[in-house]
């Protein structure tokens, strides 16, 4: 059933961010890092894209920090939007199908006080395939691009295109990040998809490295081989 | 600049920044579907037309841009309101 009632989408939306941010709020977080700068950097001093794949939406809901979501345009995207924006994120509505060009032109322009969050695999995939978007976004504004992979000790999985992940409430999320990619300037359509390949396979090793820990409960050394690869 | 002069100019940028062949334009080509401007094509060629004309354009303003004309009349909009203009 889509929601279209602006006003049950409102009421729905407040009360799924104040669930959102007392489920989230039991849930323990644990990161592996690339270097010695603690993620999320306080934007005021360094500021990122961070990237991460659509069935972890909720994850960084866990961290209040001045950053701007880039949610979809479909009727559904409404919803999340009010949602993260009652959890104190900017949003900008768009998606590389739908006003691609307004969104991205509006993340890139948006001012220097915040980071910049997308799943570049949304809003309806194909599930963990980098779409082009985030890598011109990132050659646009100069800012590097943070790949993030999350996983959780227990959780439950939705039926969704993305598989969407909902942690079982006092789990532990595992979050691996990996050494951030910076995207030159005057690049053209190759030089881009190299970039966007080179993304995707780093997201796609954290992830895999995150959910080795969640289930191993061994940290991973993937710091170390994240920061070779970059 | 008369709305021939800014179609052919803007036909040049297209080509020169996203590779479309665009010799003909006409006002109803919907830049997607017809031309195939992808949404890094758009911003490529919004930001020369920006350096070239010495306008900004608004995300909002080029959200609901679909086809050549609209393109065009927005264009149009921002240069008469341009300081010194004929018609500002």
């Amino acid at each position: 059933m889509k929601l279209r009632h602006p006003r049950l989408i409102a009421l729905i939306a407040w009360l799924a961010a104040g669930l959102v941010r007392s489920w989230m709020a039991t849930v323990r977080p644990r990161f592996d890092l690339p270097d010695s700068l603690r993620h999320p950097a306080d934007p005021r001093q360094h500021r990122f894209i961070y990237a991460f794949w659509h069935e972890a939406l909720l994850f960084p809901t866990r961290f209040p920090v001045a950053c701007r979501v880039l949610i979809s345009q479909h009727a559904d995207g409404e919803l999340i939007a009010q949602v993260i924006q009652h959890l104190g994120f900017g949003v900008v509505r768009g998606s590389t199908t739908r006003n691609g060009s307004a969104a991205l032109l509006k993340m890139a322009r948006g001012g220097g006080d915040a980071h910049l969050a997308i799943t570049p695999d949304g809003p309806r995939g194909p599930r963990r395939q980098v779409q082009p978007g985030v890598v011109y976004l990132a050659q646009l504004t100069g800012l590097p691009v943070v790949p993030v992979g999350i996983a959780y000790d227990r959780a439950w999985r939705a039926g969704s295109w993305d598989r969407f992940l909902l942690p079982r409430p006092f789990t532990t999320a595992r979050c691996v990040i990996a050494a951030p990619i910076l995207v030159p300037a005057g690049l053209d359509r190759g030089q881009l998809e190299r970039f966007r390949r080179q993304l995707e396979d780093a997201m796609t090793t954290a992830t895999a490295a995150a959910e080795r820990w969640a289930e191993t409960g061994v940290r991973p050394e993937a710091s170390v081989a994240l920061k070779a690869s970059a | 600049m008369d709305r021939s002069a800014l179609r052919q100019a803007l036909g040049e940028l297209l080509e020169d920044q996203t590779d479309v062949p665009a010799a003909d334009l006409g006002d109803d080509q919907d830049l997607r579907e017809g031309l195939g401007v992808d949404s890094v094509d758009m911003i490529n060629l919004v930001l020369a037309v920006e350096n070239r004309f010495d306008v900004r354009i608004e995300s909002e303003e080029l959200r609901p841009i679909r086809r050549v004309g609209q393109l065009l009349d927005l264009l149009q909009a921002k240069l008469a309101a341009k300081p010194g203009s004929a018609a500002a």
